[in-house]
């Protein structure tokens, strides 16, 4: 019974909390783009997709893991700062579903220009760090541990940064008003785009940072985008908590879940709960009811 | 004031619609085979578009999981076709049957959210029909190879019988299948039950102080949809001889609002011009380009920054100004 514990189920579970905190990251952008501006990026997987290529690219010239996510990252960025100005900034105000559908056609041109760039065929990343450790007799890698020790503080970093510092407090003034903002002088295009750039920037580090684990595809950004859809949804969209603690149950419920059943029933499972979750409450978990 | 040149109106629709049904009629007779299967495609897909119009267009309801139906009714008739009974009018019966239950179970839980979380609600849904039919490996369905080899039957009309594996036949039946739908949607738009499905559209909020169930009302305009989109990918299978997982897929769905908003929703015709419009624009640009998506996408980004109504949105403008969002 230990045994089955300690060999079985504590992998199952770091490694959920693992996928659990790369979700997060993924979802945290979308939830606080969508909180602030009225967005549903259905994109957002392929910021998250693109940062993994970039990396892949990087990594091809110098073969330097610690070199290749920083300039990953830049580079989701920068397009991230592209895209916003040229095409989201014509959209603020609209009905999001318009969001959704410019999206829709930006992540199909993304998906379509990585296939062009960097082919079909997935490509696998060296793992940065071999070594592992020993947790209770159990073996885990210490890649793992490292991604969820950098997710730890990541996560920690924008609640401070939210929470405590005087950007977090305008960022927070104009999801709440932003008419009022604006009237007390608070720049908010420049807070729009700095927060769009911040959240597929975060979508790009989890997308480098998953990559020596999981194959870097064009399509990988589909994957990850849909479970992303699903934690904010269930957290209630636009709310930062509640995201973070959805991600962390669909991680668990998906790794836990693949110990009995097949992987891809599990992955499905995890749209059952999103239906029960959105039959029980509508607005999400942590949403207030009768919002939206 | 409809009513009062209604006459004149009648005799001119007519004549819009004798001349329309007349040009479509005769228009296989100029095409080579490829373009006739490519017609066919267009006219079968027009009817989904439509079909979509009626929740997004009337009853004002975005939903991003419309490919179910479609998916869906085009399974049904590929197993009627396949396994139970050679006959398009009883693969029709079924997927519609089908599409029907499936809208309502979905339709009736999603309903509850509104705007944005009801469009990813039925994303979650679709995704979830989608995963269970590429995952039924060992089933008649055929998992992610999807369903091939359905026989395409003769078409049983009375007296005579149609031989629908000739191309031409099938654009005939086609086009009376699309007529016949748009016919079928017209009435209901025009119906007092259109006219509530509208006015949740403008004001949700008041349509319960006349007296009509919103939530029924919305319900029974999704199932309608389904069962619409569901005939659509039932002629589809028909026509194709097979029915597989990219009819399923997350990416019609989107595909197909692109299609209605090109067209303009809320006209019913806009989104079947629409359907027509990609779908032959999308066959011109695959056979030039390896990566048509590109430009596939780049249209969907560009009609959604720029022509929000669509190209008969553009032209309705004019006279309808205080209706828009």
């Amino acid at each position: 019974m230990i045994d089955y514990l300690i060999y079985v189920i504590l992998p199952q579970v770091l490694h959920g909390l693992v996928w659990g905190t790369v979700i997060a990251f993924i979802a945290l952008g979308l939830t606080i783009i969508f909180g602030l501006m009225d967005i549903v990026n259905f994109a957002h997987g392929e910021y998250y997709m693109v940062g993994a290529f970039m990396g892949y690219t990087v990594m091809s010239v110098i073969p330097n893991f610690w070199i290749a996510v920083p300039v990953a990252v830049a580079c989701v960025a920068v397009l991230g700062l592209f895209t916003e100005f040229i095409l989201f900034r014509r959209l603020y105000g609209r009905d999001p579903i318009f969001h959704l559908l410019l999206t829709f056609g930006l992540g199909m041109m993304f998906r379509e220009a990585a296939q062009l760039i960097w082919g079909a065929e997935t490509k696998r990343m060296e793992v940065p760090v071999t070594a592992t450790v020993e947790l209770l007799g159990t073996v885990y890698p210490v890649y793992r541990l490292l991604i969820l020790g950098i997710g730890i503080c990541v996560i920690l970093f924008i609640w401070y940064l939210l929470r405590y510092t005087s950007a977090g407090a305008k960022i927070r003034a104009v999801a709440q008003d932003r008419t009022m903002a604006w009237a007390l002088g608070i720049k908010v295009p420049l807070i729009y785009t700095s927060v769009f750039v911040g959240g597929v920037a975060l979508a790009g580090f989890a997308g480098i940072l998953m990559s020596p684990i999981n194959f870097v595809y064009p399509t990988m950004g589909v994957d990850v985008i849909l479970r992303a859809f699903i934690v904010v949804v269930i957290g209630g969209l636009g709310n930062v908590m509640g995201a973070l603690f959805a991600s962390l149950l669909i991680g668990e419920v998906e790794a836990l879940a693949s110990i009995w059943i097949s992987p891809t029933i599990a992955e499905t499972l995890v749209f059952v709960i999103l239906i029960i979750t959105m039959i029980v409450r509508p607005a999400g978990l942590f949403g207030k009811a009768g919002e939206r | 004031m409809a009513k009062l040149n209604s006459v004149s109106n009648f005799k001119k629709t007519f004549l819009v619609h004798a001349i329309i049904l007349a040009a479509l009629a005769v228009l296989p007779l100029f095409l080579n085979g490829y373009h006739q299967k490519l017609a066919v495609e267009a006219i079968i897909l027009s009817v989904f578009a439509m079909s979509l119009d009626l929740v997004m267009g009337y009853a004002g309801i975005a939903t991003f999981g419309h490919a179910a139906f479609f998916g869906i009714g085009g399974y049904a008739m590929g197993v009627m076709l396949k396994f139970l009974f050679p006959s398009i009018w009883l693969g029709l019966i079924l997927a519609g049957f089908c599409t029907a239950i499936l809208a309502f179970f979905i339709g009736f839980v999603s309903i509850r959210a509104k705007g944005i979380y009801f469009a990813i609600l039925t994303l979650a849904f679709a995704e979830v029909v989608y995963r269970i039919i590429f995952h039924s490996y060992n089933t008649p369905l055929g998992g992610s190879d999807g369903l091939v080899g359905v026989p395409t039957p003769m078409l049983h009309l009375g007296l005579v019988d149609i031989d629908l594996r000739k191309t031409v036949n099938f654009y005939w039946v086609a086009v009376a299948f699309a007529y016949l739908s748009y016919l079928t949607c017209k009435l209901i738009v025009g119906s007092p039950f259109g006219s509530i499905l509208s006015g949740i559209r403008e004001n949700e909020n008041r349509v319960p102080f006349l007296g009509f169930n919103v939530k029924w009302s919305k319900v029974t305009a999704f199932v309608l949809a389904g069962i619409f989109a569901g005939f659509s990918g039932a002629m589809f299978t028909a026509f194709k001889t097979y029915a597989d997982t990219e009819q399923l897929n997350f990416l019609l769905s989107g595909k197909v609002i692109v299609m209605a908003l090109i067209g303009g929703i809320g006209t019913l015709i806009g989104p079947m011009v629409g359907a027509v419009v990609i779908t032959i624009f999308e066959s011109i640009i695959s056979t030039y380009f390896r990566a048509h998506h590109l430009i596939i996408g780049a249209l969907f980004v560009i009609v959604v920054i720029f022509m929000p109504k669509g190209l008969f949105g553009l032209f309705a403008r004019k006279d309808r100004n205080n209706n828009g969002s």
